[in-house]
């Protein structure tokens, strides 16, 4: 049932629905993304892209569709055709190979840089605290803050808590790594700083779906750029193709509402 | 320090301000002289029975009932408020009709009613399996313990839920992403944090309960203040015997304050003012 290896998606959701209250969000969406690949969701506030994201390691549970991450099925046992839901500790599992990044950072104030990224690794993965605090410390350093091991999130910039945070997702050795506005809440100089972690996860191959208002970093580094607008996707392509020559109207209106 | 210029500053006169502490100084100095020479403070009486056997153990009878009492209110908050929080609407309705309940009768009445609670059920057990013998099982001190500790509950509940709601639902959803349980997430993430915010009236609540467990007095546990009761109403020196209770009363707190003093520097771990400390 479950296959891997190159050919095989990352990511296979198809038929999402979503709804928040009476509230539709998300309108039979499918999507898929290959190994290695960066795609960029774009589109105006509420149209459901961050829905989506969230859908994708079942922080929203889903109405309708499946999802399929690295060839399992998220959530859900299919025997005979029928899904059966799966016990907390699968989902957990699941979960774990996903990493995520919010836009407010959402790191724990209580922990220092170092133990916020180690901390899931002790509890989750049972790594021996010892191992964990030198991948941590080696990860600190791969986002640029090995001298800020020891501060607080409060002791640091917004930019410098969202590359803990970008560690603290990594520290958990990921398959797929989902980027929710990753530096909407940053400072316009702190911007930068964020972006090039992230360029530099592009270049190590890591899958990566990113919800972004950066046209200049979807332009840049993404495979495939998605608009979405009113809970379905419009338009998709290579972001040559899409910034260029949008086939979509709304495509076009969006494009020209944030060049 | 900061000043503004390299001049000299003047501050302002404070003449209002040194006038109101000088009258407080002298009120508090006559209410000194007034209680340490007033004869009927009886302050030798107090030094005699500060130390006094039958005081000592109503102390400690009355350390028990607060500290036994405050462990079940702990326990059982916190599991109330996990009820009160749960998706299940049977789990929430349970824990607001038992919070409910036990905030809206007298604690006097409900310490009455574990009292008396061998009236209601003579013998406990399984069926057909030993019986216990009610009476005997539930002594006064035992009464008071859980009469205290239930209603206790109640409040925790309160101050517990206040605690985790506090708390941003981004932490829980970082916590989940990150592949945590419910319960690891609580445990490692949301409490935590959490506890900032419950410390402060759990203090409260702990020195309002060391004074209410004197109400057990009612059902013939000779804690702190019946102890001294008894004594009085024999001796009739019914202040320096209050006085006596009050200085323990007062001991007491200060400890449970000092004890909350250090909870809350080490759960303000990661808030701005304290990890700019050096």
């Amino acid at each position: 049932m479950s296959q891997t290896g190159p050919e095989c998606a990352m990511v296979d959701a198809a038929g999402i629905r979503k709804r928040f209250g009476t509230h539709v969000v998300l309108k039979d969406v499918s999507l898929a993304v290959r190994r290695g690949e960066v795609v960029c969701i774009i589109g105006p506030s509420g149209s459901g892209k961050s829905t989506l994201l969230r859908c994708l390691n079942r922080l929203e549970e889903i109405e309708a569709g499946r999802i399929v991450i690295d060839g399992e099925l998220l959530g859900y046992r299919e025997i005979d055709g029928r899904l059966h839901a799966l016990p907390e500790r699968v989902i957990c599992r699941q979960r774990a190979a996903i990493g995520m990044v919010f836009q407010r950072f959402n790191l724990f104030p209580h922990l220092t840089a170092l133990e916020n990224v180690i901390e899931a690794l002790v509890v989750v993965k049972k790594t021996p605290r010892q191992d964990a605090t030198a991948r941590g410390r080696a990860l600190l350093g791969r986002v640029g803050l090995d001298d800020k091991a020891l501060h607080y999130p409060s002791m640091l910039s917004g930019g410098q808590q969202q590359r803990v945070a970008i560690a603290r997702a990594l520290a958990m050795d990921p398959k797929l790594m989902l980027f929710d506005e990753p530096t909407s809440a940053l400072d316009p100089e702190l911007v930068g700083e964020v972006l090039t972690v992230m360029r530099e996860l592009v270049r190590a191959g890591m899958t990566m779906v990113v919800v972004t208002h950066e046209m200049a970093f979807a332009r840049d580094v993404a495979d495939r750029v998605v608009f979405m607008e009113a809970g379905t996707i419009i338009e998709e392509g290579p972001p040559g193709v899409l910034f260029a020559t949008p086939r979509q109207d709304r495509t076009r209106a969006f494009l020209s509402r944030v060049a | 320090m900061l000043r503004p210029t390299e001049n000299a500053v003047v501050p302002l006169p404070r003449s209002g301000r040194r006038l109101a502490v000088a009258a407080a100084v002298v009120v508090l100095a006559m209410l000194a002289w007034s209680v340490a020479t007033n004869p009927r403070f009886g302050w030798d009486t107090v030094a005699r029975y500060l130390f006094a056997p039958d005081i000592l153990h109503g102390l400690w009878l009355t350390l028990q009932i607060t500290i036994c009492a405050m462990a079940i209110g702990i326990a059982g908050g916190v599991v109330l408020a996990l009820m009160r929080l749960s998706a299940s609407g049977f789990l929430r309705a349970l824990s607001f009709g038992y919070i409910w309940f036990f905030r809206g009768t007298p604690v006097l009445v409900q310490l009455l009613f574990w009292f008396n609670i061998q009236a209601l059920y003579p013998n406990i057990g399984l069926p057909f399996g030993p019986g216990l013998d009610v009476n005997a099982l539930i002594t006064p001190l035992v009464a008071a313990i859980f009469g205290l500790g239930l209603n206790e509950a109640a409040y925790m509940a309160e101050i517990t839920r206040a605690g985790i709601t506090s708390i941003d639902s981004g932490q829980a959803e970082a916590a989940k992403a990150l592949g945590m349980t419910r319960a690891e997430t609580l445990r490692r993430i949301v409490l935590p944090q959490a506890m900032r915010v419950i410390i402060p009236p759990t203090a409260n609540e702990t020195i309002s309960l060391l004074k209410t467990s004197s109400i057990a007095s009612v059902i013939a546990v000779t804690e702190l203040l019946y102890s001294a009761q008894l004594i009085y109403s024999v001796n009739y020196l019914t202040v320096p015997l209050l006085v006596v209770a009050s200085l323990w009363y007062l001991a007491v707190t200060t400890v449970l304050s000092i004890g909350q003093h250090y909870l809350e520097r080490r759960f303000s771990r990661g808030a701005l003012h304290v990890a700019n400390r050096p």
